[in-house]
């Protein structure tokens, strides 16, 4: 999917007809408008206050100044944030994969009593709808001390169901010689997990990751139910914060969303193809 | 893989080598429930004990004090709900006209992105980056940035709209804008997923196919009504479940942009449990919507359940 090798043979090479050019003009038009915005906000967070106020917008900076970064970070911790964002993050995805694989594994190669009844109960609870449990969760968490902490923004979130689909889907796929040779051979389960299973599960495992980091990176909801001290934002959470707690200075807003857009697009640039497909193929956000 | 290419014994069993991996010995008909137990004990924790726990708050008059001194009223709150006082029925109706924009805009205008992407090739790429990127951004962000860009006063789409001599709107901050202003971004954020899902599915028809048709001497508005999108009959299906589903869960944007306002305009389901819930700690009737909400959203999951992974290849 999405490889440039599999696309249409409808377009002829170097033909440079009317048509072509106005199906660029029209994709270079939609393209614009989707980036737009982004370009203004990048070069808005380089304008002064009152730049930014004017009342007939500029769209390069007129007194180009870093000035904006520098006030945020010392009325924020912003640089706490977006480590917070990075290390919950990773874990959540580390965690997951781990989770998701090993109970695919055990899903896609073993029999056992009521296996199909497990599998069910586990997929059903993708129809569950985060807003139905947030506030149980919220009231469980707080009973487990868990409230402004790390371990409360990852606890919730170390299975995923559709994870565990997935890895399902994808390692029934794997020979199952491949397994019982090494079950001839002598290997335990958990490296037969390890050696064979994963090494040949990594393009569903990088789709899958690429899903679980982003959703988490970019999730408000749990971290703005649970965390109340500063130092313990997330990216998403400092974001929300400072379009509250500072709505006047636009400069600073403007800033911090740049800081929370440009890192996870710059991550989208140097890999297109996989965040793409990771997106597509999970389906879901 | 060299490890798998030459598995006849010895030399596999040489390779298995006394890692921590291979000392680890757990027998085969106890790996499945090694790896199971601790798995349904979490979900059992972490996702049925509080849908339960929601069912039974919603049939008491909670008290978040000393929950023991909770009343039963068995569906006093659900029927608390239609009462005038109760934002419910606010929510209920924004959260349809939502949905319904939401889904009626993003289906075709993803389709139409996924022909436009369809008809490049070299630079497809560069295109897929700039419709994707809005999606792959915090939701907080690109609220923070919109709400800028509509700012009634300084914002540059009404500096914009000024050149061409259009008066200055309000958006988010006029209650009858606001909704339509939020779904609006929601919709610019989110094109770019359907795109991608329906470029998928074009990509997957034989060209043979369209190739046929055009000798017999079909022409292209024949070609996409007759051949293209009834091969895609079933990715529309799933491109518009999951829109929906996606559509009734709004929660970020709101908050950020415009917690539920002005007045009542922007209020959703969503919105309106965090409300009940924690701002007004009435925990029955945030449950009671919770269950509420899950009863619709269940039932457009399990249409698509019947749908799951529509034929679109990876």
């Amino acid at each position: 999917m999405f490889d440039n090798g599999s696309a249409p043979a409808t377009m002829g090479k170097g033909k440079l007809s009317f048509e072509r050019v106005v199906l660029t003009l029209v994709m270079l038009a939609v393209a614009a408008g989707m980036f737009v915005p982004f370009i203004w906000m990048v070069l808005s967070s380089f304008k002064p206050y009152q730049e930014i106020l004017s009342l007939k917008p500029t769209l390069w900076p007129q007194g180009f100044t870093v000035g904006n970064y520098t006030t945020l970070t010392s009325e924020l911790p912003f640089l706490r944030y977006f480590l917070n964002s990075a290390g919950v993050s990773s874990v959540v995805t580390l965690v997951i994969l781990f989770t998701s694989s090993l109970c695919g594994y055990v899903f896609a190669k073993f029999d056992f009593a009521y296996k199909e009844l497990f599998f069910m109960t586990i997929i059903s609870s993708m129809m569950v709808p985060f807003a139905v449990v947030v506030l149980p969760l919220y009231f469980l968490i707080a009973r487990l001390g868990m409230l402004d902490s790390y371990l409360g923004l990852v606890i919730p979130f170390m299975v995923n169901a559709f994870g565990i689909f997935l890895m399902r889907q994808f390692m029934e796929g794997v020979p199952g010689d491949l397994v019982d040779a090494g079950r001839v051979d002598g290997a335990g389960e958990m490296w037969i997990y390890w050696r064979i299973m994963l090494p040949l599960s990594l393009n569903a495992l990088s789709a899958l990751g690429v899903f679980v980091f982003l959703w988490s990176w970019n999730s408000l909801w749990w971290p703005f139910m649970i965390i109340s001290k500063s130092e313990l934002r997330t990216l998403p959470l400092g974001i929300a914060t400072l379009a509250w707690e500072y709505a006047t200075r636009v400069d600073l807003v403007i800033t911090g969303a740049t800081i929370g857009v440009v890192p996870i697009l710059i991550l989208f640039a140097l890999m297109t193809r996989t965040i793409v497909r990771g997106v597509a193929l999970t389906g879901m956000k | 893989m060299a490890t798998i290419e030459d598995s006849h014994g010895s030399q596999t069993r040489d390779r298995i080598g006394n890692g921590l991996l291979s000392r680890l010995r757990i027998p085969r008909n106890a790996f499945p429930w090694l790896v199971l137990t601790p798995v349904l004990i979490y979900y059992f924790v972490f996702l049925i004990y509080p849908i339960l726990y929601a069912i039974w708050v919603s049939l008491h008059l909670w008290i978040i004090e000393d929950p023991s001194a909770s009343q039963f009223v068995l569906f006093r709150n659900y029927s608390d709900l239609l009462l005038p006082t109760s934002r419910f029925l606010d929510a209920f109706r924004n959260t349809l006209v939502y949905v319904f924009v939401r889904t009626v805009a993003l289906v075709p205008l993803g389709l139409l992105t996924a022909l436009l992407l369809y008809q490049f090739r070299r630079t497809q790429r560069f295109y897929l980056f700039c419709v994707f990127a809005p999606i792959v951004c915090p939701s907080a962000a690109i609220a923070v940035l919109w709400k800028w860009l509509y700012h009634p006063r300084f914002g540059p789409i009404n500096a914009q709209l000024a050149e061409i001599g259009v008066p200055r709107q309000g958006f988010i901050t006029v209650a009858d804008q606001a909704l339509y202003s939020v779904v609006a971004v929601d919709i610019w954020q989110h094109i770019g997923f359907g795109a991608v899902i329906f470029l998928a599915g074009l990509m997957s028809i034989p060209e043979q196919l369209l190739e046929a048709a055009r000798i017999d001497g079909a022409n292209r508005w024949q070609l996409f009504w007759r051949i293209t999108l009834p091969l895609l009959s079933h990715t529309t299906l799933f491109v518009t479940v999951i829109t929906l589903i996606g559509s009734f869960q709004v929660f970020d944007l709101i908050l950020v942009m415009t917690s539920g306002g002005p007045g009542y305009a922007t209020y959703v389901l969503s919105y309106l449990i965090y409300n009940e819930g924690i701002l007004r700690t009435d925990m029955g009737a945030a449950s009671a919507i919770s269950l509420v909400m899950f009863v619709i959203i269940m039932i457009f999951t399990v249409i698509q359940f019947r749908l799951l992974r529509p034929r679109w290849e990876y």
